[in-house]
């Protein structure tokens, strides 16, 4: 899933990824899923982040379906920032 | 639990909903004082508080939406007021007392506190996985809220005589937020939320008159048996009504629509 680190954070120049937010990605005869930990619950970048995800992993080849879930467990901390996002 | 059982479908989905209910009138009373508060600092702080609330909010009404089958908006915009499961404290406004917000906000958070710790032990994961993640977000309000109760308290002599004054309104009201609704027991039991009424108050109460101790500010209430209905059985207050006029004002216009 290497689009997924073309993905920025819509307030900061670091991947979502780098930041730690992918937890799990399902793929299933061309339907993907994609599980994302919010920093925080309120975090207005949510909605935004849910439809770049959507919109480039839809474009890939071979893929029909996106489905992104904003999930609470494991809680996002900190400490799930990449070497490179540092 | 994987699956609620039907006959529990209904006090399961009032819990959820009365926290949801309850965060989303706060939120929506906080974000009043965007551009009006005394400083800079607690405009910003609460408009932070407000965007926090109502996501958090939106996030109980996702789960309650999901066991009964309609969607958040839905739930947050499109009842009738007696279907709402808020209660009192975070109907009446505060006629623009900065005084009242805090102490609002105090009650209201000391009470989460507890609400949300129960509910991060029930045994049905989504609730109990989404109570985890918000119980984190709410330290910061309760330090927010405490450190400013103390700082009133100690402060100027309208500061203390203001702060005493919205203790001495809002506490009997606050005492609301306790009121049992029906099925509740059976949660209990059924170990979708844990724990008890009586220690949640007594926890309640002790910490709030830690805090007012430092602060040199005093509550008298005493908790009893409710002779009428409330918010938690879908009795408002006349404030309510207003505030959802207000807040539904563009759902109303056509729901159900993406603006």
């Amino acid at each position: 899933m290497d689009v997924l680190l073309t993905i920025p954070d819509p307030e900061m120049p670091i991947s979502i990824v780098d930041l730690g937010l992918i937890e799990d990605v399902q793929i299933q005869n061309g339907r993907v899923s994609i599980d994302v930990l919010p920093t925080f619950v309120g975090c207005p970048a949510l909605p935004m982040i849910a439809d770049d995800i959507t919109r480039k992993v839809g474009q890939l080849e071979n893929v029909e379906n996106v489905e992104v879930r904003f999930i609470y467990d494991p809680p996002w901390t900190v400490d799930r920032i990449s070497e490179t996002g540092r | 639990m994987i699956e609620i059982p039907e006959k529990l479908k209904t006090p399961f989905a009032d819990l959820i909903l009365a926290i949801a209910d309850d965060k989303l009138m706060l939120g929506h009373r906080n974000s009043d004082w965007t551009g009006l508060g005394p400083i800079l600092e607690e405009d910003i702080a609460f408009s932070s508080l407000a965007q926090d609330e109502i996501a958090h909010a939106s996030a109980f009404y996702e789960l309650a939406g999901e066991l009964l089958g309609t969607s958040s908006d839905e739930l947050a915009f499109g009842r009738t007021p007696e279907e709402y499961r808020c209660a009192a404290i975070v109907e009446v406004p505060d006629d623009f007392d900065w005084a009242s917000a805090i102490c609002r906000q105090f009650f209201c958070d000391e009470y989460d506190m507890l609400r949300l710790k129960r509910m991060t032990n029930s045994n049905y994961a989504p609730l109990a996985n989404l109570a985890g993640r918000i119980l984190a977000e709410e330290q910061v309000h309760i330090e927010h809220s405490e450190e400013w109760v103390v700082r009133l308290g100690r402060g100027t002599d309208e500061a203390r005589q203001r702060m005493q004054k919205a203790i001495d309104r809002l506490a009997p009201i606050a005492l609301w937020l306790f009121e049992p609704f029906d099925g509740l027991k059976s949660l209990i039991d059924a170990g979708l939320y844990p724990g008890s009424d009586f220690d949640m108050y007594d926890a309640w109460t002790n910490r709030i008159q830690d805090i007012l101790e430092k602060a040199e500010l005093t509550m008298h209430v005493e908790i009893g048996e409710p002779d009428n209905k409330g918010g938690r059985r879908g009795v408002h207050t006349e404030h309510l009504e207003p505030l959802l006029n207000e807040m539904c004002e563009v759902y109303r216009i056509e729901p159900g629509v993406a603006w």
